[in-house]
């Protein structure tokens, strides 16, 4: 019992100092419990069947995010328990020379996790239960569920889990802290904070090099993967873009304490001036004992940045693009690739007949055919700038423009399609011709072969193109920009030798009655419908038809968002805390250690405010380090995000930047505010 | 000759009405220019104490302490600092030097945070160096360093400002003898050839027998006070050794 109170004494007087610390602890904790416990709130909204499977999707992310998660706070504490341990070996030393065994030490200590561990995941929970009501509403907005009967929800799964997964973190720390205990001798205990910490420096030369060399793989890097990506072939690749980028971080942050006491000291005027060579000693001793951990927290912090942007960039191009890409409120087309069909399929219409679905229903109705030929492929229709491809792009690549059918539709079809969809109208002349394209890297290639006035052979005919840029439009309707292009014929051309491609159904619903719309844009948008309607294909009566409701889009859309949405504040919320917790950890106990060299440069008459100062750049350069750094491998994270995102359009990238930006400054800027106010109060004990 | 240090009925009470102690028990003494002079007593007596008040870390609870002609118990927060830094050099039993800085840089340091010169600094500690003995160990760090070699470069960093007063507190306390003696033989030297005025407390009968004149405090008070004059510092020991037998043995860790 009496061990009892002594741990429960230690941690109270630890509590003060490392308040951010057990913060960070008890915030995890609560964010761990919150997106782990969405599974059992999303259950209980009724959604569509497409938003459903959304959500299902998500939960099954989330859930994989928290295993990887798990680790990283796991590291957090690892770490912290590792350092507050370090920090008490004088205390234990005293423990010792009073007669405790080393068995009743780790009983003290395995107390103190428990404690740290009973409270925190106790605290955590509780505001994590409580947070995630408020969560329950915001998802429930989201997916446009029914709030009406809205409950409390307290997931049992979750707390379950979130139980179990800190509990084998605190068993993990404590089989290793009853290890360090083990292993220590009585007079390093006592003498561990006598100890001078060695100051080793490594040679200015051997930094500089490393610096550079550093710099340089990470410049190939952000090369490889921006300008250059299209050299990227295979996964390898890539990964090894990855493994560089992390051997540059590692290799800066080595390099960067050497290398930053080289330049201080060529500024002889600054370096020698009132306390910044001591200002930038400490630091370079503070960096020169955290190259690993401000590796990984620059590499977490980059992840966060590019996730968080790319998220929130995401979001707000599909909502932009939604109210665009859905004029109408369904449509059919057939599934197939652009090989030809035979002329004797029946059309959509016919299958619609079949399958029972009333065409009453449907006004503003437009039906067109597409058509194919073997002669006609990607690579002919971009005719010579097929020799500047195959210079850049991959075999694959090639091979598919090669193979590549195009789809090829008449001049008045388009331009009906136009009049309903709302797009600019089309005039071609008798030899003209038009590329409709709305995929950003498809476009860039069309438009090589269009500002070359590739001519195209049509029944023996030749057609010119008439813009020398693609057309922006598109036939299905989507939730982005995923239209890769077809081409616009005038009527007259002779399309004999094409086959037929595809049969285009559009349509709006055309019931006065807003019950029965949503009754039919239900049917239409069910499993049921869609197995009716395509039971048929392997008798090959008529080709899968795809349908695709406004809803259906809608909803998937919205899935989609929150699934980015959720995940990277997840992920970005657990690396930033854990990320600045570890160096708000650092410093805290730098300041603690140091705080003998202030009494020396009160006692050598350095004013308050020239403590304070440097104290202040001192935290400020330490935080900023690894952020600055992640910053600038975010300039080029996010170009890959893009590419990868492309098709989402690019509308929202400036205030995606703001967003993520105000994000991480906040929660970053306040956890360094903390730390300095209480390195402060550290110091002026 | 003027008078750098003149303390008028110093007082240093500690703790309540109830329970008082009287660390400081109205001293007065002053110190000339030029002056090496040693304060010497038992664990407990107020020595240390009267020092901390002397360099302004601590106040006192009454009477004036004159440095040149600037009472320093008036002075305050950052009116103080400056005081400390262009006024006192302190040596300390435990070295005080900061870990992270070279020696070069330690001394250097006293030097930066009044402003002056990067030339100023470097002829300077450069000169200082040479005079310490410690050229060899400007670019070593504190754990790299003997005791005696991190006495003399917080030696030098006390000495590097020409400060009116020097304050050393037990500087030979953590030093093997022969570290010691070299070190009061720069010290003497300084306060020879820089003309250094240096105030020295310490309970170690050869240390105190390098100063020229040596106060004895008892209780928070002066108990007796010898001067050197012409004696040898043998002789002056001899007599250091009497007076401190006087004291009635309390001072059983002289030597």
């Amino acid at each position: 019992m009496m061990l009892f109170k002594l741990s429960a004494r230690n941690l109270r007087k630890s509590l003060k100092d490392y308040m951010i610390y057990f913060v960070t602890l008890i915030i995890g904790v609560a964010v761990f419990y919150i997106f782990n416990a969405m599974d059992d709130q999303t259950v209980l909204l009724k959604v569509s069947e497409s938003t459903n499977s959304v959500i299902r999707l998500m939960n099954n992310m989330l859930s994989a995010i928290s295993v990887f998660v798990s680790f990283v706070l796991g590291f957090l504490i690892v770490y912290a328990s590792n350092f507050l341990l370090k920090r008490r070996k004088k205390e234990f030393g005293i423990y010792m020379i009073l007669g405790m065994g080393k068995r009743q030490i780790s009983k003290i200590l395995f107390f103190e996790t428990m404690l740290i561990g009973l409270i925190s995941l106790a605290v955590g929970l509780f505001t994590g239960v409580i947070l995630s009501q408020g969560m329950s509403v915001v998802i429930a907005n989201l997916f446009d569920a029914d709030m009406t009967d809205f409950t409390f929800i307290l997931s049992k799964k979750a707390v379950l889990k979130t139980i179990l997964y800190f509990l084998v973190m605190y068993v993990f720390v404590l089989l290793m802290n009853t290890f360090v205990v083990g292993k220590a001798k009585l007079i390093d205990l006592l003498n561990a904070s006598k100890k001078t910490e060695r100051i080793r420096v490594r040679n200015p030369w051997i930094c500089a090099g490393a610096f550079l060399f550093a710099s340089v793989i990470l410049a190939d890097a952000y090369y490889n993967v921006t300008t250059n990506a299209e050299m990227l072939t295979s996964e390898w690749d890539i990964l090894f873009q990855i493994a560089k980028g992390i051997v540059g971080t590692f290799l800066i942050f080595w390099s960067l304490s050497g290398l930053l006491l080289m330049l201080a000291k060529k500024n002889k005027k600054l370096y020698y001036k009132k306390v910044h060579m001591f200002t930038v000693r400490e630091l370079a001793s503070r960096i020169h004992t955290t190259v690993i951990s401000g590796s990984i927290i620059c590499l977490m912090l980059f992840v966060t940045i590019c996730v968080l942007s790319s998220a929130t960039s995401a979001k707000k191009s599909i909502e932009d693009n939604l109210e665009n890409m859905t004029p109408v409120d369904v449509n059919f087309v057939h599934s197939t690739d652009s090989e030809g069909l035979s002329w004797k399929m029946p059309r959509i219409a016919d299958v619609l007949d079949q399958v029972g679905v009333d065409r009453k229903q449907f006004k503003d109705v437009v039906e067109l055919d597409s058509y194919s030929s073997a002669e006609l492929t990607f690579a002919v229709s971009i005719g010579e700038a097929m020799k500047e491809l195959e210079e850049t792009s991959n075999q694959d690549f090639l091979d598919y423009l090669k193979e590549q059918r195009e789809e090829v539709i008449r001049l008045s079809d388009y331009n009906q399609v136009a009049d309903l969809y709302r797009l600019k109208k089309l005039k071609l002349a008798e030899n003209e011709y038009a590329v409709v394209c709305n995929f950003e890297s498809y476009m860039d290639i069309r438009n090589m072969g269009l500002k070359k006035h590739t001519p195209l052979l049509i029944g023996g005919k030749k057609y010119q193109p008439r813009y020398e840029t693609c057309q922006d439009g598109f036939l299905s309707i989507t939730s982005n920009h995923t239209n890769s292009g077809f081409i616009v014929v005038p009527d007259s051309a002779d399309l004999s030798e094409f086959g037929f491609c595809r049969n285009y159904y559009l349509a709006n619903y055309a019931n006065l009655i807003k019950k029965e719309r949503e009754k039919l844009d239900a049917y239409l948008g069910s499993r049921e419908f869609d197995e009716k309607l395509n039971s048929n294909t392997e008798e090959s009566l008529w080709p899968t038809v795809r349908v695709e409701t406004k809803t259906a889009i809608y909803d998937n859309s919205i899935g989609l968002t929150a699934l980015m949405i959720f995940i990277g504040m997840y992920l970005g919320i657990i690396f930033m805390i854990s990320g600045a917790a570890i160096l708000a950890l650092k410093e805290l106990s730098e300041a603690s250690d140091s705080r003998e060299k202030y009494q020396i440069l009160r006692r050598i008459g350095v004013d308050e405010k020239m403590i304070r100062g440097s104290l202040f750049r001192q935290c400020l350069l330490f935080f900023a380090m690894p952020l600055v750094l992640a910053m600038i491998h975010s300039i080029f994270g996010i170009q890959v995000s893009n590419m990868i995102f492309e098709s989402f359009g690019r509308t929202g990238l400036l205030f995606s930047i703001l967003i993520t930006a105000l994000v991480i400054l906040g929660i970053y800027g306040v956890y360094f505010l903390i730390t300095y106010f209480c390195s402060r109060r550290i110091i002026s004990e | 000759m003027s008078t750098i240090l003149k303390l008028e009925n110093v007082e240093k009470y500690y703790g309540s009405k109830s329970n008082l102690t009287k660390a400081v028990d109205r001293i007065s003494f002053s110190v000339e220019e030029g002056e090496f002079v040693g304060i010497m007593g038992a664990s407990g007596s107020g020595k240390t104490t009267l020092l901390n008040c002397i360099s302004t870390i601590d106040r006192v609870t009454s009477g004036r302490i004159y440095v040149g002609k600037q009472d320093i118990t008036l002075l305050r927060k950052n009116a103080l600092n400056q005081f400390r830094r262009e006024q006192l050099g302190f040596i300390f039993q435990d070295f005080n030097l900061l870990d992270t800085l070279t020696a070069y840089e330690n001394i250097a340091l006293a030097l930066s945070i009044q402003n002056r010169p990067v030339r100023e600094i470097e002829t300077k500690v450069a000169e200082l160096a040479a005079q310490l003995g410690i050229e060899g160990v400007m670019n070593k760090y504190s754990y790299q360093m003997s005791g005696g070699q991190k006495q003399r470069v917080s030696a030098a960093r006390a000495l590097i400002t020409n400060p009116k007063l020097v304050l050393a507190d037990e500087p030979t306390g953590a030093l093997d003898s022969k570290s010691a003696r070299y070190l009061l033989e720069s010290m003497e030297d300084m306060n020879q050839t820089r003309k250094a005025t240096i105030l020295m407390v310490t309970h170690d009968a050869f240390t105190a027998s390098y100063a020229n004149r040596i106060i004895f405090i008892k209780d928070g008070q002066i108990f007796n006070e010898i001067r050197k004059g012409t004696d040898s510092r043998k002789e002056f020991f001899n007599k250091i050794i009497d007076v401190v037998t006087l004291l009635g043995g309390n001072l059983n860790d002289a030597l």
